[in-house]
């Protein structure tokens, strides 16, 4: 799947996702790959506003207003772990309305 | 130890954690009981089984996931994983034979007694038969290619069951040319990097089954040391990352497997630094001739 998502791409969770917490630590395990990710604080709060209905770039903007981050480094965080959960099959492109 | 081992069999500790995978293993069972079992979801129950070294729920799992296939999941009691499973990403689950309380308590212990008494005949491991060179970087196991208590009675055991062996594990009936035999033993840093015993096409001569005993204190003073089973494409040599069968070396435990499929030994931890307290093990190869048999397909 594509490695920069366009700031228009919703996401959002998919069915195939198992998750727990290990040693404080969210592990999201993919029940297609079987791989688990560890959902460090940036990732926590991609994976939180990851919910359907907001785009990649309203995400961008969501959290860098919350945590104070710059511009480019928030939009990169957030396309590169979208795209790696996207990899894994811990989300999916919603359907257009 | 070299650092790619060391972060080798930290993702495979991290993936195999029994207490990570409990609760994801929790959730999955809720969700097999409120929607109709798919054979999707029953592979990954069973996947997450193994990858945690639960060989009784492996077990189980395989079973339902025969029934939910039609078929009568009516397998050997000593069959854990059967032959011509494969997981999500197209490789082959290793069958995998596992026999605990094998020897009797009196038995194990004579022959931990026998290991004790010979600890000046180990020596350090070579990487493979064709390599002579000891590599710490690869393996570190301590091997005494000349024990003698008990070596009848695993000759004779595998005498006996090599048809059965041969069955479970899909093997053709093969003509047993020789077997390999030693015992070993891992200290405290212990270990074998991902490897398998035979890299030769399955109609070659060479290892075709590999057995190990694991024995012991009856108590282990011992941590780690566990046997991972990767789930291998045969053809390419290809092996997941992700997906393998882990084994507890549970003292008085006999397993089996065939020996094309890639295996590790993670890192044994010994705190005491007694050699008696190590995680031992008789270690055996069944080689065979080349032959022009009906290898299945199936695995
Ligand atoms: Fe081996």
């Amino acid at each position: 799947m594509t490695e920069n998502l366009a700031p228009a791409t919703v996401l959002q969770k998919t069915d195939d996702v198992l998750m727990t917490e290990s040693e404080g630590v969210t592990v999201l395990m993919s029940m297609t790959t079987g791989n688990f990710i560890e959902l460090n604080g940036s990732g926590a709060a991609i994976w939180e506003a990851i919910d359907g209905s907001q785009n990649q770039a309203a995400i961008i903007e969501h959290l860098q207003r919350t945590y104070q981050i710059g511009a480019d480094q928030c939009a990169a965080d957030v396309t590169e772990f979208s795209a790696q959960l996207l990899a894994e099959g811990l989300v999916q492109e919603a359907a257009s309305a | 130890m070299l650092e790619t081992a060391r972060q080798q069999f930290d993702v495979f500790a991290k993936l195999g954690n029994a207490q990570t995978n409990a609760p994801l293993r929790a959730q999955l069972k809720a969700k097999l009981a409120r929607e109709t079992p798919t054979p999707e979801a029953l592979a990954m129950q069973l996947n997450l089984a193994r990858r945690s070294g639960d060989l009784a729920a492996t077990r189980s799992a395989i079973v339902e996931l025969a029934r939910l296939n039609g078929e009568t999941g009516d397998f050997s009691e000593k069959a854990i994983v059967p032959f011509g499973l494969e997981n999500p990403t197209g490789q082959k689950l290793a069958p995998l034979i596992v026999i605990d309380d094998f020897l009797q308590p009196d038995q194990m212990n004579a022959l931990h007694r026998h290991a004790c008494d010979t600890e000046d005949e180990f020596r350090k491991a070579n990487t493979n038969s064709q390599s002579p060179a000891y590599d710490p970087d690869k393996r570190e196991t301590l091997v005494n290619w000349h024990f003698t208590e008990m070596r009848d009675h695993f000759e004779e055991f595998i005498e006996q069951n090599l048809a059965e062996f041969q069955c479970i594990l899909g093997l053709p009936a093969f003509v047993k040319e020789r077997m390999e035999l030693k015992m070993t033993c891992h200290i405290d840093g212990g270990f074998f990097r991902v490897h398998a015993d035979n890299h030769e096409p399955i109609t070659e001569a060479g290892r075709a089954i590999t057995w190990l005993y694991y024995f012991g204190e009856q108590t282990p003073r011992y941590t780690g040391g566990e046997l991972f089973l990767l789930d291998t494409e045969l053809a390419t040599g290809v092996r997941s990352t992700v997906w393998f069968t882990k084994v507890e070396p549970k003292p008085n435990r006999l397993v089996a497997f065939p020996s094309w499929f890639y295996h590790a030994v993670g890192p044994t931890q010994v705190e005491c630094g007694e050699f008696g307290a190590g995680r031992f093990a008789i270690s055996s190869h069944i080689r065979k001739p080349a032959d022009g048999l009906g290898w299945s397909t199936e695995w």
